[in-house]
């Protein structure tokens, strides 16, 4: 092994790697810069970049494409979906972690397993009892399943967090003659923050980018979300050749997400990779 | 033993939860297999208990076994290309310590997070007619295609398998990341005094040592296999050209909506199920340590 062929090598790496970084971003920059391009400007060369920057696109996919109305289903669902789920999966997981009943290791056994499940299935399943509880094109019916599906990984996030706390300050407080739900929301939930904002993040981003159920349960155009409503748009503008108005589109779904995911980078990746391989 | 009012706040806190998850997560599944031994159009309230009728139809299907046959495909193609980058990247961003290797780490990541409609959408144009991209870099290297690549029943399947491992190429890169830097560096630092070429250390050193890790991701590659092949394929062609794009899940999916056989399509997500299932099994039946030493 020659430094020459280290640095030879070492140069071949990176330019594997830089070939995939750009085969990443580029469909990302092009999306972004097509979005301020005229029709005509697209046409020309859908390529290059915009000969003057066109703003009437986001007018077209916000408006017209009932783009916000999409965009505050989405946050509606995502902001109460979640609360839900850190609600739900903290206390659970305290109590899974914390004391030691009949049944236990049962509900957490069986929550793990659905992890593993081919979540495909349940989707004729979910659009059924959507349909028996009246519950199809309501938002509050997504929701509920979106917040049932976030449970199990979640609870397991938390509980390996609650796992390594360190319960003196609960124990004190307990003896002082604080009742143990007091003492779970005004000391342990505080404490437990940087675990329950990985799982908030985590479920953010999921909630926000489902496609197959809230594409199966929500039917109106007012209903929809941002992952539904962009798929409509695309095979209208396909149609109409609106290009501009459909990458305009493409960047109001993705902007969100992108957004979170270059502030809290490291925290979504080590939760998403520990939720994989831990169960 | 519990004392009572423990047992009261245990209860107050576990309720909510489990309710949930029995109502949305379980309830489902297993109304799903029980509704795969029914007829039922969803539109009156009368449902026929037809026992293994749904099945047994199955097996006359013709479109159940072409379907499966892609979805080996996909099985096939999409994790072997997937594993060998995302390996290729691993061992490569800890082996060579380059000083832009966050930059990829990071990057290479986005997709995974981005909405499954979005890469569907961005890549039905990069794949797309008469302006793609993909269709252009063809072009440079002399490649004139006489149809798009997703409009072509030859070429669609394997096209679409490119947004599929575009967007967990990263995910599992991260993953044997974090494996590899568990590894102990002496290893490798003796071994390249001992003359072990890059690829021995890979092949004696840096896979055994992350086998549990890739057994994990052989599960979600299996699984992947099955769930990713619903929303991709459903938005970007909606199974065609000519059924050469069409999965078990779209076109059970396609039974349900198009065809209102609720009873069938269910069978058919049963179906879905035992076969993920099993295969997520087997697959970590054969590959425990034990056997391979």
């Amino acid at each position: 092994m020659g430094s020459a062929n280290h640095f030879l090598g070492r140069w071949i790496v990176r330019l594997i790697l830089a070939v995939q970084a750009v085969a990443v971003v580029y469909p990302l920059l092009w999306t972004i810069y097509s979005s301020f391009k005229t029709r005509t400007d697209f046409y020309r060369n859908p390529w290059l970049l915009p000969s003057r920057i066109e703003f009437s696109n986001y007018y077209n996919a916000l408006i017209k494409s009932k783009f916000f109305e999409s965009f505050f289903n989405s946050i509606y669902v995502s902001v109460l979906s979640v609360a839900l789920i850190i609600i739900l999966s903290s206390t659970t997981a305290f109590i899974l972690t914390r004391y030691k009943f009949f049944g236990a290791s049962f509900i957490h056994k069986i929550m793990m397993l659905s992890l593993f499940l081919p979540s495909v299935f349940a989707l004729i399943p979910t659009f059924l009892l959507m349909m028996e509880l009246n519950l199809l094109n309501k938002l509050s019916g997504l929701v509920l399943v979106y917040a049932a599906g976030g449970l199990p990984m979640s609870i397991f996030i938390l509980a390996g967090f609650f796992k390594h706390l360190d319960t003196s300050f609960e124990e004190s407080a307990l003896l002082d003659g604080s009742s143990a739900t007091n003492t779970y929301w005004k000391i342990i939930f505080p404490i437990a923050m940087p675990g329950i904002v990985v799982i908030g993040i985590l479920n953010i981003i999921s909630v926000w980018n489902e496609y197959p159920l809230a594409m199966a349960i929500l039917s109106s155009p007012e209903k929809k979300t941002v992952a539904v409503n962009i798929v409509d748009l695309s095979t209208i503008q396909r149609f109409a050749t609106d290009w501009g108005a459909l990458f305009a589109g493409l960047v109001i779904a993705m902007l969100p997400v992108l957004i979170i995911y270059f502030i809290f980078q490291n925290k979504l990746i080590a939760g998403l990779t520990a939720g994989a391989t831990k169960g | 033993m519990l004392k009572k009012h423990e047992l009261v706040f245990i209860l107050s806190f576990l309720t909510p939860t489990l309710a949930l998850f029995g109502i949305f997560t379980l309830y489902p599944y297993f109304n799903g297999l029980k509704m795969s031994f029914y007829e039922w159009s969803g539109f009156s309230d009368v449902t026929t208990f037809v026992g293994l009728d749904n099945f047994k139809r199955m097996l006359d299907d013709d479109i159940i076994p072409m379907t499966l046959k892609h979805n080996l495909y996909i099985m096939l193609a999409v994790p072997i290309f997937s594993f060998i980058f995302a390996l290729f990247n691993a061992v490569a961003i800890s082996q060579f310590k380059l000083k832009e290797s966050k930059w990829y780490r990071a990057l290479l990541f986005v997709p995974y997070v981005l909405p499954v409609t979005i890469t569907a959408i961005l890549w039905q144009n990069m794949l797309g007619g008469d302006y793609g991209l993909v269709t252009s870099i063809l072009g440079w290297f002399g490649i004139h295609l006489d149809y798009p690549l997703l409009g072509n029943p030859d070429t669609a399947l394997w096209a679409l398998c490119v947004p599929m491992i575009w967007s967990v190429v990263g995910f599992y890169m991260v993953l044997y990341l974090t494996a590899i830097n568990n590894i102990d560096e002496s290893l490798m630092e003796a071994a390249s005094i001992d003359g072990a070429s890059q690829w021995d250390k890979v092949r004696y050193i840096t896979i055994p040592l992350i086998w549990e890790t890739i057994r994990v991701t052989l599960v979600l590659f299996i699984l992947g296999a099955f769930n990713y092949s619903f929303a991709l394929p459903w938005i970007m062609t909606d199974g065609g050209p000519a059924r050469s794009t069409e999965f078990i899940a779209t076109y059970m999916y396609r039974v349900a909506q198009n065809d209102h056989e609720y009873g069938y399509a269910t069978a058919i997500g049963v179906f879905i199920f035992i076969i993920a299932t099993g295969l997520s099994l087997l697959s970590q039946i054969l590959t425990r340590k034990s056997k391979l030493d």
